[in-house]
């Protein structure tokens, strides 16, 4: 049976013919992507089915986000939003919340309606919601042990009960930084011990679950089809390979995940042949929507949202330092190990410095063993030079970029990090794609929301949180912004061979949108709905679109 | 040079286990020391090893089961929910052991480790040694990729120690910081680096962590015993940590190296054997009759 759907416009990503109207599926596979009339050589030689829900709708590839973290979104997300911003979630819809007393409105609604053993809010933030104390939280509940986390995850608030539970006194607390004991409050290195005391709650294996349910549904609603976990391992390797199993190998999961190692995880302890044993053998034992392949994921400088990205010359503002994740001739010598292999590498770089360190790497692999293809990847790629960018497509490196950076952090990090300069250049993106690099976007979910079309806005327009426009020339028109999260994606995990555009012989993964992210008004291309995904070639619609 | 405080000395705000944090780049001579420590030890003590991105190397003589090996690789607030530093020190806490020594990861900044295990329950705040390699010093610090790197590790230690160099303090190194020795490359340890782990005999703890008690031998294996023999035999016998020396064979000779992680067999051209070393863990005995 072949089923045909109908639009009022398909946008394939396939230059040849990058408009259609029809597109036919048969068995999960796409025979033709044209019109009805062109379509009917098949049409006339074998049963079909026209579906005509789409209609009014717009078909685009589904789309593709080459980098988050499962497991880590799997520990937030059963958390209660509370946030300045509205933040629609599969499961539930969260209002604003722009007052100190809306929040503790908030609060006490949800209180009232759920009974976790400890309840975590997530979302305060000062400057909306005032400051946070433990009397506070005590007056919300007394008895209920409370959690309220900051929306940078970087320090929390806990009521009496809660540090009760958790086996907190004065005493115990006392001598240690960076925590308040008065105020119940956590932060930066004091954040870690209240983390320590509170995992056994928050990883906990029936919160685990739920975290990783909701986390399938904000992936669906994103629109994606196909997502790559960059880093299997991070939070614990076995039992991410065990869950991921059990909750996505299953017909309800709309989309697939390329699951890419943490290298520092698998290579640790191990030779690299028995390194590259487990590997193969992990290939092997991929199932049909879990797939891990000759992939390894890599890092070399610090965290972009903590200020440790490696900076060259000038640095900081404050002249502090950046961090090595991993140390230059270790990261090197990795590098040239999986290079060998034959392996697509993909290095985690933040700051410039970082990008240098990672670009020499794969300069001496090129020069000991040449390969074309390799689809080596700077990860993120906060800073970069535009003398690096030509570097790294000399090299034949592609980029999978974190643009949300701009968005988020650009106006505060022109005042008080780096400098408007730097600020404003970091996601350089129009120069890679002049370049003729293979040029992705990726949320690092839960660093950045995952919506592709938010994504997509924020490189079209380039608008930080305060409504500035950064360094308008690196914009990207939003027909590359498009392929960055679709075809360009697909490239980065190295699978444009079945997905990732739209033309015969590819799977059949569509994103139905309510509007053409191409012909819209650019400021509006974050406002266009997912309605519908369909996943080789079965639909899955999108509640509430 | 300034006396040189005990680490005991610093014990001061909160009460508990000395928590002793090797830093220094790779190279520097970390593992070596810790193994000198453990060796030299007369009581237990536990030992971390954060050495994810590292490459897979000697560790394995210290990790093992008596250290942890943790992850601080990820920069921001969400990766510290995961198994990290902190809540590996909450769950050794539970353990009987009489001190703490964790050793760094080679990119790590000494300032950031001193913060974060000083937030641990149950430990005393922790002292930061650096080793430096005095011979590389130079290098690293005309390194544009490093120099910052190692200027912070030195700068933020409690007491840097140079090791890999005999002819003194490099002259580079005595000018960063005031508060330089020299690790002697033999003999006993400094008495600041250990005091805590050297009480009476009836000050032995019996149950939890122990310091890893290895045992070793040198064996002559049977002549034409074939590597693979050798491989398998490590592979059946977990508890063997490292294995060095020689196969001979009637024409040849070959030379083994093995740790857990490696194995590692090359023609050893007109060398002589002498017997293959076995280190392993534990106190019972090996039953060699399957190679000699
Ligand atoms: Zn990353
Ligand atoms: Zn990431």
């Amino acid at each position: 049976m072949i089923e045909v759907y109908v639009a009022k416009n398909i946008v394939t990503m396939n230059p040849s013919l990058p408009e259609a109207t029809a597109i036919a599926i048969r068995d999960g596979e796409i025979l033709e992507v044209g019109s009805l009339e062109s379509l009917s050589p098949w049409l006339i030689r074998d049963e079909y089915q026209i579906i005509e829900r789409f209609q009014d709708c717009v078909i685009v590839p589904g789309f593709i986000d080459p980098h988050l973290h499962p497991a880590m979104a799997a520990v937030i997300l059963p958390m209660h939003f509370i946030t300045a911003m509205p933040w629609t979630l599969p499961w539930c819809e969260v209002p604003a919340s722009l007052t100190p007393h809306a929040f503790d409105q908030e609060m006490q609604r949800i209180c009232a309606a759920v009974n976790d053993e400890i309840l975590i809010f997530w979302g305060h933030h000062d400057l909306w919601h005032g400051a946070m104390h433990r009397d506070r939280l005590d007056a919300i509940d007394a008895d209920r042990p409370i959690v309220a986390w900051n929306r940078s995850f970087h320090e929390l608030h806990m009521n009496s009960a809660c540090m009760a539970q958790l086996g907190m006194t004065e005493a115990s607390i006392s001598g240690r930084t960076q925590i308040d004991f008065e105020k119940g409050r956590f932060f930066e290195n004091g954040l870690a011990f209240a983390i320590q005391k509170l995992n056994p709650y928050i990883l906990s294996d029936t919160r685990f679950t739920l975290g990783l349910e909701r986390l399938k549904q904000v992936v669906h609603a994103g629109g994606h089809t196909t997502i790559g976990d960059m880093a299997v391992g991070l939070f614990d390797f076995e039992r991410e390979l065990a869950t991921a199993v059990a909750i996505f190998e299953r017909d309800d999961t709309p989309f697939r995940i390329e699951q890419v190692p943490h290298g520092a995880v698998i290579t640790h302890n191990r030779s690299f042949e028995q390194t590259q044993a487990l590997l193969s053998d992990l290939s092997a034992n991929s199932t049909h929507r879990l797939n891990f392949r000759a992939r390894i994921k890599l890092f070399s400088d610090g965290a972009f949202f903590s200020e440790l990205a490696q900076l060259l010359s000038p640095g900081y503002l404050d002249g502090h330092t950046g961090e090595w994740l991993t140390a230059p001739e270790v990261l090197h010598e990795h590098i040239l190990n999986f290079w060998q292999a034959g392996y697509q590498i993909h290095v985690h770089v933040t700051g410039d410095m970082g990008v240098e360190v990672a670009l020499d790497g794969l300069a001496k692999a090129q020069a000991e063993y040449p390969r074309l293809m390799h689809g080596f990847t700077l990860e993120h790629m906060g800073y970069a030079t535009p003398e690096q960018i030509e570097r790294a497509k000399a090299l034949g490196a592609s980029v999978s970029a974190n643009i949300y950076y701009l968005h988020e952090l650009s106006g505060r990090y022109a005042e008080l990090s780096v400098g408007y300069e730097r600020a404003a250049t970091m996601g350089r993106l129009k120069t890679c794609f002049d370049a003729g690099i293979t040029t992705a976007l990726h949320s690092d979910f839960t660093m950045a929301p995952a919506q592709p079309l938010l994504n997509m806005w924020v490189a079209v327009n380039r608008l930080n949180a305060q409504g500035d426009q950064m360094a308008p020339a690196e914009c990207l028109n939003p027909n590359q912004a498009l392929a960055a999260v679709t075809i360009n994606a697909a490239k980065i995990l190295g699978i444009e061979s079945f997905t990732g555009s739209l033309r015969a012989g590819k799977r059949g993964d569509l994103t139905v949108l309510s509007d053409n992210p191409l012909t819209v008004d650019p400021l509006r291309i974050r406002d266009i709905r997912v309605v519908a995904t369909v996943f080789e070639g079965r639909v899955a619609p999108i509640e509430n679109a | 040079m300034p006396p040189l405080k005990t680490l005991n000395a610093f014990n001061t705000s909160l009460e508990g286990r000395p928590l002793t944090v090797i830093a220094g780049y790779l190279g520097a001579g970390k593992t070596t020391l810790i193994n000198r420590m453990l060796a030299e030890a007369e009581q237990p003590f536990a030992v971390i090893v954060n050495d994810l991105g590292a490459l897979a190397v000697d560790e394995a003589l210290i990790a093992g089961q008596q250290g942890a090996t943790l992850s601080l690789t990820n920069g921001c607030a969400c990766c510290q929910i995961s198994a990290d530093l902190a809540a590996q020190l909450a769950r050794l806490r539970q353990e009987k052991f009489s001190a703490l020594v964790f050793e760094a990861s080679g990119v790590a900044k000494a300032s950031r480790l001193a913060t974060l295990t000083s937030q641990a329950e149950g430990y005393a705040l922790a002292k930061v040694v650096t080793l430096v390699d005095g011979q590389d010093v130079p290098r690293l610090l005309a390194d544009t990729y490093l120099s910052p790197l190692i200027k912070e590790q030195i700068a933020a230690a409690d007491w840097v120690l140079q090791t890999k160099r005999s002819e003194g303090l490099h002259p580079s190194l005595a000018s960063l910081s005031t508060k330089v020795g020299q690790l002697p490359s033999s003999g006993p340890l400094p008495a600041a680096l250990a005091p805590a782990y050297r009480l009476d005999q009836s000050g032995r703890l019996e149950a939890g962590i122990k310091a890893p008690l290895f045992q070793h031998r040198v064996i002559f294996p049977k002549p034409d015993l074939a590597p693979g023999v050798l491989q398998t035999f490590i592979t059946d016998h977990p508890e063997i940590e490292r294995v060095k020396g020689w196969l001979v064979g009637p024409t040849d000779v070959v030379f083994v190296q093995a740790t857990r992680a490696h194995f590692q067999a090359q023609a050893g051209a007109g060398a002589q054997g002498q017997g293959l070393q076995f280190i392993w863990r534990g106190d019972s005995e090996l039953d060699f009759s399957a190679l000699t």
